[in-house]
């Protein structure tokens, strides 16, 4: 046995032996550092925790980690995911994984996992680009990028990750971005803390394929007019001042100056309506996106409290042993043949017949 | 009355439409004769579609009943057929024995003279509504009510001019209407009424073969599908924790599936998935998470698994593919049998990625295979393929309930504790929630001294031929070939799956005319048995039968020196008795025929 571990467990003790192989300067670093500081808080022993992912650059986080880890196929962990927590539902299970990763091949079993909320936490790490495919466009590409497989430029309007999560009726769905790591931390540890499927979607630079695709966001300089975070029950303020918020005019969100709504009139933010309508709303704001430039939304979409540990398909009632389904299965449809047999024969082995000839 | 030792066996086939109580008959009928006929094996043929128009052809649904002293194949010539509807004649291949007995419900055959009648056998046209409309007149019942009791009075019909009891049907019929005993009065009429009617209306007896009785006991039908889940359920029991069966929807398993889920218990988790990739999927993260996974899946679901299987393969976890073979390639034939799998289960894979391939044989041996599947998987850390089939998973035959479960036990013969998780190897034992090591999984391929990721060509070599080494180790200590039969001679035929029944018959028969054969039916595909070569060796010819396009007799060849024939053909029906010793015929020294 080893020693045993010293509590409580510092950001340390989750760094695997294994070097990180990322580019230098890779949006991952962050997300790896932050990861394990909300790990160590969590006060849940390492090897209770599992990593499974797919294939491509953020799929290799699991090997970085020293918790329990599979890197399956691309596509493939949320499967593997969902049935290890089928039957070891005391394990903390994480996905993690590109939007290339979760959104193409594995979009199929993404619904999946938000359909089952099955306590599993998904991590979609959206770089918007296929870094391991040596910078071809993903599903979440912007319109008019160039790159080796749109050397026209991108001309299919990007997926929303989170959209298309709230879409799906996702209980738990937020955003964060790698270098805002206060906000990174923070959102991680409420998706750890969730009971149910958590869909967390990491805005990462690429800083070889896709560089700055998110430095309206990243630079401390203009992320104050060009993000707003949520706050559960708080209203949507931004701007350098804080002197901004969203109203509703003519059918459609704008930014307006805050002095101009009253206090009473100002949207409030509620991540734990039941109705996902009002997350949608929110999460398909986007400043590069939208021609009103509205700001970026950042924080927990939704967080919808689970009613009873029933919800989650984890936890199914299953009462019946095995012995008495055996027993009882076996005798279904029974016969009885009487005891007035008088022949001897092979049934125990049907396989076995009487040679014809010696 | 009946004929002794004219038939050795007795086939009977039951056609109608949904709502003709054909299930009923069948199951019923099989009960009464499993008291008496030492072997019996009951065929379900269910309609192509789910709710058919009345009277069309895609609304038959047969059963057929075959029973003797010892039958292994179902699908032969009818003696008795009962031909419900006129549409049974049209849609059906029914071959009728030369002095097959035909009933006919003659008011719906009167009603539509546009469709087949049979040209064969003796035609017996029966007016069962009406004659059961009479019988129940002195019943208060309504119509539809009345009519319902129609095929009580056709089993009591049936069970006449087979020389059947009726006391067990009388007994299950007050049990199952003990509260409503109005219908139970009703269906009794109905019964002893159709009893009588067959006498009065002078039908003929049908002459059951003459065969030593049961050996006293409880017996069941056991059907291809409930012996595989029972199968389950038993290595559930010997596994260290859970069973996950994880399978996709598919109309090949549904009922295999929803069976699953009535058995679903505290040790066999049964979670429906997406696609083949999520059930392979979750059965590999079962096994990562140290419990046993088993994914189901049918027709073109074994190729989506194929890059799942390789990364069982590098990754070392026990899983179990249950494969259901049906008409392909796509859903060709997503309703009749075939065996045309077998390739892609032995080499489908990308890479080098050896695993072991088993075969259902029998309905029956549905339970062994899997329990024998679950333990390979376990022991040697590899993933097994089951090949099954939509024919066996709707074969019953009767078995005897091991007499361990009758007194609320279950013994275990076959309990061998699975390989405990080995930390000097590194490939192995990474089960979660083991405070000693910490380890990512994945299928990249790594030095085995430290387990550290390695893409070195050298290193590669090694380790595929490590793992190919791991079979030719199973492979060594496997049972030895069984075969059936001579154990030298002038031919030796093989086979594989489902065709058991026709090929152990067929070998009977040509044995009986004086012949030398042997007839060995290969469980393990891959590895094959280590004493094959020696086996055929003394065989003047191997003839290789199988409902596909020859994937065996190539498989073989490119293993054995000796020459390979083959007798192959594509799906759709099961092999005939007659057509496999046609084929056989060529290859044997013409002799006098002997006199059974």
């Amino acid at each position: 046995m080893t020693p045993t571990r010293s509590l409580p467990l510092q950001p340390k003790d989750f760094a695997s032996a294994a070097e990180p192989r990322w580019c230098p300067g890779c949006g991952d670093f962050s997300i790896l550092a932050q990861l394990k500081k909300v790990l160590a808080g969590l006060n849940l022993p390492p090897e209770q925790m599992v990593f499974v992912s797919g294939a491509g650059c953020a799929a290799r986080l699991p090997h970085y980690l020293r918790t329990f880890g599979f890197q399956t196929l691309p596509g493939r962990a949320i499967p593997v995911a969902l049935g290890l927590k089928q039957v070891r539902p005391e394990l903390q299970v994480w996905v993690v994984g590109g939007e290339g990763d979760l959104l193409q091949r594995g979009a199929n079993y993404l619904l999946d996992a938000i359909h089952q909320n099955a306590d599993i936490k998904i991590l979609l790490i959206n770089n918007e680009i296929l870094g391991q495919s040596r910078g071809q466009a993903s599903p979440t590409s912007r319109l008019g990028i160039r790159t080796p497989t749109t050397p026209s430029g991108v001309c299919h309007v990007p997926l929303r990750p989170a959209v298309l999560a709230l879409s799906a009726d996702c209980r738990f769905v937020a955003r964060t971005l790698d270098v805002d790591i206060d906000h990174l931390a923070a959102t991680l540890e409420r998706a750890a803390r969730y009971r149910g499927t958590a869909f967390v979607e990491i805005y990462q630079n690429c800083n070889i394929y896709n560089p700055d695709a998110f430095a309206y966001a990243s630079a401390q300089s203009v992320r104050p007019d060009t993000v707003v975070y949520l706050e559960h029950g708080q209203a949507l303020i931004f701007g350098k001042d804080r002197d901004r918020t969203i109203a509703w005019r003519n059918l459609r969100p704008e930014v307006v100056p805050l002095a101009s709504i009253p206090p009473e009139q100002r949207w409030l933010h509620d991540e734990t309506l039941d109705d996902p309508t009002w997350a949608l709303t929110l999460a398909l704001w986007s400043y590069c996106e939208t021609p009103e430039a509205l700001p970026e939304v950042l924080g927990v979409l939704r967080a919808v409290p689970l009613p009873s540990p029933q919800e989650s398909s984890t936890q199914v009632h299953r009462v019946a042993t095995l012995a008495s389904v055996l027993a009882q299965r076996w005798q279904h449809g029974a016969i009885e043949v009487p005891l007035c047999g008088t022949t001897a024969k092979q049934w125990e082995n049907p396989h076995a017949l009487p040679l014809l000839r010696s | 009355m009946s004929r002794p030792g004219l038939l050795p066996s007795f086939s009977l086939l039951l056609a109608g439409e949904a709502g003709d109580g054909i299930p009923f008959l069948a199951q019923q009928l099989a009960q009464l004769l499993a008291r008496r006929m030492p072997s019996l094996l009951l065929l379900a043929d269910p309609p192509a579609e789910i709710r058919a128009t009345a009277g069309s052809l895609g609304g038959v649904l047969s059963y057929q009943l075959r029973c003797g002293s010892s039958v292994y194949h179902c699908s032969e010539c009818v003696n008795l057929l009962l031909a419900l509807r006129p549409t049974a004649l049209e849609t059906l291949q029914i071959e009728l024995a030369p002095d097959a007995i035909v009933l006919l419900h003659a008011e719906r055959f009167a009603a539509d003279q546009s469709l087949t009648r049979p040209r064969q056998g003796a035609v017996y046209p029966l007016p069962l509504t009406a004659w059961n409309r009479s019988a129940l007149a002195t019943r208060k019942l309504s119509q539809p009510e009345t009519d319902r009791c129609e095929s009580f009075f056709l089993l009591g019909l049936l069970a006449w001019m087979l020389e059947l009891p009726l006391q067990p049907v009388q007994q299950w019929l007050h049990a199952t209407f003990a509260r409503k005993p109005e219908m139970a009065q009703a269906t009794e009429l109905a019964l002893t009424s159709g009893h009588a009617q067959a006498e009065s209306a002078c039908l003929p007896r049908c002459g059951l073969p003459v065969t030593p009785a049961p050996a006293p006991g409880i017996y069941r039908l056991l059907r291809g599908s409930e012996a595989l889940l029972l199968g389950l359920l038993t290595a559930a029991h010997h596994c260290p924790g859970a069973l996950l069966l994880a399978a996709a929807p598919a109309p090949a398993t549904a009922e295999l599936l929803a069976l699953a889920h009535e058995m679903a218990c505290d040790r066999l988790v049964v979670l429906p998935c997406a696609d083949e990739v999520a059930a392979l999927g979750s059965a590999l993260g079962a096994a990562y998470g140290g419990q046993m996974g088993v994914a189901l899946c049918s027709g073109p679901g074994l190729s989506a698994m194929s890059e799942l299987l390789g990364l069982a393969v590098m990754a070392q976890l026990p899983v179990v593919v249950i494969q259901v073979q049906h008409g392909g390639p796509a859903l060709a034939l997503p309703r009749h049998v075939e065996q045309a799998d077998l390739a892609t289960a032995v080499y489908g894979r990308t890479g080098a990625a050896p695993l072991v391939v088993l075969a259902q044989a029998t309905a029956r041996d549905g339970l062994e295979v899997v329990v024998e599947a679950v333990q390979l998987a376990q022991k040697e850390r590899i993933p097994v393929i089951v090949l099954t089939d939509i024919h066996l998973l709707q074969l019953a035959e009767t078995t005897r309930i091991p007499d361990p479960l009758l007194q609320g036990q279950h013994s275990s013969p076959l309990s061998e504790p699975p390989l405990a998780p080995e930390p000097a190897n590194l490939r192995v034992g990474w089960l979660p929630n083991h405070p000693e090591v910490y380890r990512c999984l994945s299928g990249l391929e790594r030095l085995p001294e430290n387990g550290q990721v390695s893409f070195d060509p050298e290193n590669h070599a090694q380790q595929c031929a490590a793992r190919a080494a791991r079979l030719q180790r199973l492979q060594a200590a496997l049972p030895c070939l069984t075969i059936e039969g001579d154990a030298a001679g002038e031919l030796l035929l093989i086979g594989w799956g489902g065709s058991f029944g026709p090929l152990r018959e067929a070998l009977l028969h040509l044995r009986a005319r004086g012949h030398t054969v042997g007839h060995a039916h290969l469980r393990y595909l891959q590895p094959l048995p280590a004493d094959l070569p020696q086996a055929v060796s003394r065989y003047r010819v191997v003839l290789v039968v199988e409902l596909n396009d020859g994937q065996l007799a190539n498989y073989l060849r490119s293993v054995l020196a000796c020459p390979i024939y083959s007798h192959a053909r594509m799906g759709g029906t099961m092999f005939r008795i007659a057509e496999i010793l046609a084929a056989a015929e060529p290859y044997l020294t013409p002799r006098q025929e002997v006199s059974t």
